[in-house]
């Protein structure tokens, strides 16, 4: 009985721990394989950081790596505001007044939730062109603007967490709606913001295919963008390529290792609710 | 007060919601709901979105459906990555966050690095794991001959079987760890009283986790596996992305990693330009993942039934 628990622990451990390794591991390789010429990895697989992080870093920067970083942030951050904005608007519309088109708006949102992004991106990758967008960031930034998901868990979060009272003692103190809005309602709904906020960030710094068929300007590219063109264009310099991937990747692991716990919580609580 | 002035304020309370919900609405309008009839009006026509628009009615639909091999192929790939990998990554996802849900100190910890996969570009995890499963410089081959399982480097990316497994392989490791973190928020969820009610009547771990755990968590299941099927039908850039910059940068060795979102990427961009044909192809996929949405929900709810 005591040995077979023991065999059981240790059988657990060791299941974890492979599994653990299996998670990390490609993160831990491309900071390494990122520190060595190419010439050294196509010699021996190396399982420790080299010398030449910085040398492969170099050659990205004269290849406008800043300027790709500096395009995907500007993008990451106005659709973050943009996004979050319009979706806390609506959803405060929805779930604190009675009107008549509130039904009909909430249920467009959770349908439209169902339908998969690709359907329109013909129609909208014309309608950039028409309106002269493309090769500009903002297809990349618009299309965030009117996001199913974020408004979705607004609105569930509004409903349970925004008491009524607090809005009706502020009308009653003679406040308007909107400072009614950013002094009494905003401090309840910080959490909420936050997490469509980090998700926002993760989408739209991920984001490949859209840009992939509206910018074709290396001076627009973002990350995403930057780093395939380095893999069909310079398929055999691998230590660059890894540190590229290793710089893309940085800014999600950061915030990741900052916000996690609200980032779990808040992927896991729009899915238990919805 | 002034009766035309409460008046007044009563109106603008009314305007109020609807100056609120008017970005969302106005953004939706210009960004999604427009662009999404545009590409259905486009579907009935030849365009290269250059030369003169040439109406063709249904030909683009009945072309993918009847004559194009490839759009099946394509489409059964897709099914056939996302039927291995959802029911691996729910399992595996239920029964770590069964285990993991007890530890007390070290829960946090994994739950985070379970979850880390998840929030990599897609484009990133593709490109990480061509690099690993290389024939000559990849790790996971050097790891093979070191211990002396094979001799030489295993060709895994050319080789369509392989490919498959691989795929579907980079899909589980993407997403359990996502499944794992929502069922225990789920978890959470479930009154301890009942495991104690349990104890007392002698049940032991494996009836817990079956007879409690598992169908109240059922709805949480459901979730995942929509969610799964609407994503997978989706599959793109991690397939691309193996391949890139390869002699079988199009599809992988025999079109064995060609997914249908690629297809369509192809088709109405890449090189060929027939915008109609792939906006009739987005049409398709929307109606395929209605009806496994459709089916998936009916078969969970017999299954509701039944419990």
């Amino acid at each position: 009985m005591k040995v077979s628990k023991i065999i059981i622990r240790v059988l657990t451990v060791i299941f974890f721990a492979i599994i653990s390794f299996i998670c990390l591991f490609p993160f831990y390789v491309l900071p390494v394989m990122g520190s060595y010429t190419t010439e050294e990895l196509m010699k021996t697989l190396p399982f420790w950081f080299g010398s030449s992080f910085f040398e492969n870093t170099r050659t990205l920067l004269q290849s406008n790596f800043l300027r790709t970083y500096g395009n995907s942030a500007f993008v990451t951050i106005f659709s973050i505001v943009g996004s979050a904005f319009n979706s806390v608007l609506i959803s405060y519309a929805i779930t604190k007044y009675r009107f008549k088109a509130r039904k009909f708006l909430e249920g467009l949102i959770v349908v439209t939730m169902m339908l998969p992004g690709q359907i329109s991106t013909i129609g909208y990758i014309m309608e950039m062109r028409v309106l002269h967008l493309t090769n500009t960031l903002w297809p990349l930034v618009f299309t965030w603007l009117a996001h199913p998901f974020t408004a979705f868990f607004m609105v569930q979060f509004m409903k349970d967490s925004v008491p009524m009272e607090i809005i009706e003692s502020g009308r009653i103190d003679g406040a308007s709606e909107p400072r009614i809005m950013i002094s009494l309602v905003f401090p309840f709904i910080i959490p909420a913001v936050s997490t469509i906020s980090i998700l926002l960030f993760m989408w739209s710094w991920n984001n490949y295919t859209l840009p992939m068929l509206i910018i074709n300007n290396n001076d627009m590219f973002t990350i995403p963008l930057f780093v395939s063109n380095l893999i069909s264009e310079f398929r055999f310099d691998i230590g660059g390529r890894m540190a590229a991937l290793t710089w893309a990747v940085l800014p999600l692991l950061i915030i990741f290792a900052i916000f996690s716990k609200s980032f779990i919580k808040g992927i896991a609580a729009g899915s238990v609710k919805g | 007060m002034d009766k035309s002035i409460k008046i007044k304020k009563q109106s603008m309370h009314k305007a109020w919601p609807y100056l609120l919900a008017a970005p969302y609405v106005l953004c939706y309008v210009a960004f999604t709901l427009y662009p999404t009839f545009y590409s259905f009006f486009l579907s009935f026509f030849d365009w290269n979105g250059i030369k003169a628009m040439n109406f063709v009615g249904l030909a683009n639909y009945r072309d993918l459906l009847f004559k194009d091999k490839l759009f099946w192929k394509a489409i059964w790939n897709t099914i056939q990555f996302m039927l291995l990998s959802v029911p691996i990554q729910t399992i595996l996802g239920l029964v770590l966050a069964n285990a993991v849900f007890s530890l007390k100190r070290t829960k946090r910890a994994f739950e985070t690095v379970f979850f880390l996969p998840y929030i990599i570009a897609p484009i990133a995890i593709g490109s990480i794991f061509s690099n690993l499963f290389d024939w000559q410089y990849g790790y996971i081959n050097e790891f093979l001959i070191s211990i002396g399982l094979i001799d030489e480097g295993i060709y895994f990316l050319q080789n369509p079987t392989m490919t498959r497994m691989i795929i579907v392989m980079l899909q589980v490791w993407r997403h359990f760890g996502y499944c794992m973190v929502i069922y225990m928020a789920g978890m959470t969820a479930i009154s301890p009283d009942i495991y104690e009610a349990a104890r007392i009547d002698g049940a032991n771990e494996w009836q817990l986790f079956s007879r409690i755990t598992v169908p109240q968590l059922n709805n949480l299941t459901i979730f995942l596996i929509m969610t799964s099927i609407i994503n997978g039908m989706q599959l793109y850039e991690i397939p691309k992305q193996l391949y890139a910059g390869t002699t079988t940068a199009t599809g992988g060795p025999g079109y064995s990693a060609y997914t249908i979102i690629w297809k369509f990427i192809n088709d109405a961009f890449a090189n060929k330009m027939r915008l109609g044909y792939g906006a009739a192809l987005c049409y398709i996929l929307f109606v395929i993942i209605l009806v496994f949405s459709f089916v998936s929900r009916r078969i969970s709810n017999r299954k509701g039934a039944d419990a």
